[in-house]
């Protein structure tokens, strides 16, 4: 073999060997461990900071606004949807919202696509000029007291809103005290119940067609209302006008008493 | 605040990420660059393997033009890299199913084959300048003989095999990388544009006439300034090559948008109105018609009527021009019009070009033009012609 | 009426304390909390594997078994209210930028006026940007107030975490891969910023991250999960339309999710194999 060739050879060598061997020293050490990829990755990504705190995080730091919040019917809503991201400190100071109408509406505002069991309104014709903490406690956002009072007066003024119902459902489930509050058999409602899950499912434990709004989340005495204005024709509707007057008092009390339960109400 | 992304204007439906282009001007400048490598290989294996002895007088011109532009392929990539420091990456840990990470493999042996070649093919002159040169030049032409100044008759023959086998491994390997560049856009199945079982072929024969196409235009060029006669039966073989190539590259492109529009799948709307409105001048009418179709009738013409002489190089000057922009423009069109195309196949996006910075057009068009330069300097070290002397 | 009262909140008080024994341990060990949260993470992780039985290699997590888990992602398209809170936590709990073209989770509305053809828009939207207001909000405007709606929904869309991804096929460092219990990841310290895996993803779930020049999408927020939280998303949506959960539990969301629904991937044509299911979405839905 020609000396030059020879020569080349042993150059074209030493790169390889030389290629390889710096290869060899700079490869991630946890490189091949479990794959093409550096294990090491994992780890570093696994560790990087928690920022959307589960609720459950500010328990004991605001146990009465906690409680108010588990209670009411805004439980699904976590306190960083409205507060913001994690604060660490001995007493975390959650944010304060600014602009409460813009938060309010964000899930609230009447838009098509929405699916019809989000209470929806129309904010010039649900409240005016009001502001929603009038009525309002954001925790809990069935009508406070306050809130029952400016519905009574306003509600002859303006009577036959087409928006959702909801200041008629929170009237009167914010006034207990007024109507007896129902009391039924939850062993009685869940047999009877069979016939309303095909369209409106429960909670998160079966889906119905969708047909109608998710009885999850509502209270005893808002189902117990909604059946009897169905029942009197108050409320009409050709689906659930028949379906009401198929029932007895009893039976509607059971009912309504079987979908408040927390089995139903389970997010 | 530094902006840090262009979002483009989109109509339609897109998704809310692909309002800002991932891959802007320089990745298209990547594969018109090696496929400027490739074609110009091809010429020279012509020559070196196939034994067409009119070419000889580019031959070798063509192996150093090749070597030239492949040193700086890497460069569009590395510009446009997010973290062009971590790109050994690619090589330390290969990803074995990522066309790209191989394709870092093959360009790096296509890069040790072409300079392999180069040294074989320029042993004797190698060997004969660093006898009598001295100073820096001398140095340098002495390290290059690798302390060896064998020349004879059994030495040069040895060399003339490795010449031989290099050149033959040389054809799969520029063209296996060239048609790797189309594997990587064909093989995206998230673009119906790309996503195309034609997309290595066409991308293959784009090459070998933009690279034929580059080399009638550099011979003749230089040619000129070395004030010596244009080898008319060189550049004509160089034309006859560029016409079949030509043709079949048009046939391709031509059946991947026939095929492309027959089988109508979901989001063909959406393409027909791209071709017919924004793609219009850039694909219609710059690629195919203009870029195409024009140099094919005027070789056709030429070749027909037998004419020869000054027309004859005006004539191949102009249509081989006309084909290094239609690459382009392919490029352009497979790269940009992929990305204008939403993955939705409902919606329309316009790339607004980026002129400074380092993904703007003036760095795709340094990178263009550093290899011409890169060329000047070698060509001067290396002279291709075979009266022996340098390019002045 | 006052029994069911009460039964409900000691389910409820008991619900919040079995939460609170794993997840809430964990934020607060994670926050540096004192020896007892991290007795409590340790007895948590304990049971999760029983004393004793000699596991394979466990994973790089530490404390967390990854062969154990295998996670999957619901959305009920049907329960989207379209509030986006989805979109903000996913930016805030991974130090997204907060402008409308970065987004590792994102929501749909599909509207038809009058029967005619099926309209999209998203947080890309004009419209949709100049509804936000400011750049850390996204909110859908009220376009479709005074048209005749035939037909509107929402579909929220992530990452798919596909059984065959793209993405990792075509990167060629392995800067992106699939873990053992299922999410797809991006080693932020080893990309190398090519996007290539950009415009592999059919989806449209990844995006450059021009700040650190790499490329970023969602990755279930993993830093969560392994620590048995929700992904931000599901934690924040007040829907329920995301579920997310573990197949290989006993019991779980997900499972009682796949269960008791017909079940639809994205573009399954693509053949990746994506392992976020959806139900009520529509034929336009891609």
């Amino acid at each position: 073999m020609p000396k030059h060739i020879a020569r080349f050879l042993g150059l074209l060598i030493l790169v390889i060997v030389g290629a390889v061997g710096l290869r060899y020293l700079f490869v991630a050490h946890s490189y091949y461990k479990y794959g093409s990829y550096r294990a090491d990755s994992v780890t570093e990504i696994s560790a990087l900071p928690v920022q959307v705190a589960p609720s459950s995080y500010y328990q004991s730091f605001y146990p009465d606004i906690f409680a108010t919040w588990t209670g009411g019917v805004h439980k699904a809503v976590q306190c960083v949807v409205c507060h913001g991201p994690l604060k660490v400190g001995a007493t975390p100071k959650l944010d304060k919202p600014q602009n409460i109408t813009e938060l309010c509406t964000t899930c609230h505002a009447a838009f098509p696509g929405r699916p019809k069991s989000q209470p929806q309104v129309v904010v010039l014709k649900h409240a005016g000029r009001q502001v929603c903490l009038n009525c309002h406690n954001p925790h809990s956002p069935l009508l406070t007291s306050e809130g029952k009072s400016i519905v009574e007066d306003e509600s002859e003024a303006a009577p036959g809103s087409d928006d959702f119902n909801m200041a008629d459902a929170s009237a009167v489930a914010a006034a207990p005290a007024k109507k007896k509050a129902p009391v039924g058999n939850v062993v009685a409602g869940q047999k009877k119940s069979l016939l309303c899950l095909t369209c409106h499912g429960l909670g998160n434990v079966i889906r119905g067609n969708n047909a109608g709004p998710n009885l999850g989340a509502q209270t005893a005495e808002h189902i117990a209302l909604e059946l009897r204005k169905f029942q009197s024709g108050k409320r009409p509707s050709v689906v659930m006008g028949p379906v009401a007057n198929g029932l007895s008092s009893d039976e509607i009390n059971d009912l309504a008493a079987y979908f408040a339960t927390s089995a139903t109400n389970k997010r | 605040m530094e902006q840090l992304f262009d979002v483009q204007q989109y109509i339609g439906w897109v998704y809310p990420n692909e309002t800002v282009f991932p891959w802007g001007v320089l990745i298209v400048v990547y594969p018109y660059l090696t496929g400027l490598v490739a074609g110009a290989f091809t010429v020279s294996s012509l020559y070196q393997v196939f034994g067409i002895e009119r070419l000889k007088p580019v031959a070798h011109f063509a192996l150093l033009a090749s070597l030239c532009m492949m040193l700086f392929v890497p460069s569009p990539l590395l510009l446009h890299l997010g973290h062009p420091e971590r790109a050994f990456n690619a090589i330390l840990t290969p990803h074995t199913t990522s066309a790209m990470a191989m394709f870092s493999f093959a360009a790096m042996f296509y890069v040790f084959l072409l300079a392999i070649e180069t040294w074989f093919v320029f042993r004797k002159y190698i060997v004969e300048q660093a006898q009598i040169r001295t100073g820096i030049m001398g140095l340098a032409y002495r390290v290059m003989t690798l302390g060896s100044y064998d020349v004879s008759e059994r030495a040069m023959r040895a060399d003339r095999k490795w010449i031989f086998a290099l050149a033959i491994l040389g054809i799969p390997g520029a063209h296996g990388l060239h048609g790797y560049v189309g594997f990587l856009f064909g093989s995206v199945k998230a673009r119906e544009w790309w996503s195309s079982d034609l997309m290595p072929p066409i991308f293959l024969f784009s090459a070998i006439i933009s690279g034929t196409a580059l080399l009638n235009v550099l011979y003749v060029l230089s040619c000129w300034f070395r004030r010596v006669k244009v080898d008319i039966l060189c550049l004509k073989t160089m034309a006859y090559s560029l016409w079949g190539f030509l043709m079949f590259a048009l046939l391709l492109e031509g059946v991947e948008i026939v095929c492309l529009m027959y089988r109508g799948r979901e989001g063909i709307d959406m393409i027909m109105q791209y071709i017919t409105g924004p793609a219009y001048y850039p694909f219609l009418i710059l690629q195919l018609a203009i870029g195409a179709g024009v140099p094919i009738l005027i070789l056709s013409f030429v070749f027909w009527r037998g004419i020869t002489g000054n027309a004859l190089v005006t004539a191949i000057l102009i249509s081989s021009a006309l084909v290094m922009m239609e690459v382009f423009m392919m490029r352009w069109n497979v790269v940009i019009g992929g990305q204008e195309i939403s993955k939705t196949g409902k919606g329309l996006l316009t790339y607004a070009m980026e002129y400074h910075g380092k993904e703007g057009v003036f760095a795709a068009a340094s990178v263009l033009i550093m290899p011409m330069l890169l060329l000047l300097v070698v060509l001067r070290i290396l002279p291709p012609w075979e009266d022996g002397k340098a390019s002045h | 009426m006052e029994d069911e009262i009460d039964k409900d909140k000691l389910v409820g008080r008991r619900e919040i304390l079995g939460m609170l024994g794993k997840t809430g341990a964990a934020i607060a060990a994670l926050l540096g909390g004192g020896e007892v949260a991290q007795a409590v993470v340790a007895q948590a992780q304990a049971s999760e594997t029983p004393a004793g039985a000699v596991t394979a290699d466990p994973g790089p997590v530490p404390g967390y078994d990854w062969t154990k888990h295998k996670y999957a992602f619901g959305v009920d398209a049907t329960r989207c209210i379209g509030c986006l809170r989805c979109a903000v936590a996913g930016k805030l709990e991974n130090n997204v930028a907060f402008d409308p073209h970065h987004f590792r989770t994102w929501v749909e509305r599909y509207g038809t006026v009058d029967g005619g053809e099926t309209l999209i828009d998203s947080q890309n939207d004009e419209g949709n940007i100049k509804a936000a207001g400011r750049p850390d909000n996204y909110r859908f405007d009220d376009r479709y107030a005074d048209a005749n709606v035939t037909k509107a929904f929402f579909v929220p869309k992530l990452c798919n975490h596909c059984t065959r991804p793209a993405c990792v096929q075509v990167c060629p460092t392995g800067a992106t891969y699939k873990t053992e219990d299922g999410a797809v990841l991006i080693d932020h310290e080893y990309c190398i910023g090519c996007r290539y895996c950009i415009q592999a993803c059919p989806y449209g779930a990844r995006f450059f991250n021009e700040e650190k020049q790499v490329t970023d999408k969602c990755t279930w927020c993993y830093h969560r999960i392994t620590k048995g939280l929700n992904p931000a998303c599901v934690e924040v949506c007040p829907a329920s339309a995301r579920i997310f959960g573990d197949l290989k539990a006993p019991q779980s969301a997900i499972k009682d999710f796949i269960r008791d629904n017909r079940i639809q991937v994205l573009r399954p044509d693509t053949g990746n194999g994506p392992n976020v299911f959806y139900i009520g979405i529509d034929k336009e839905v891609l």
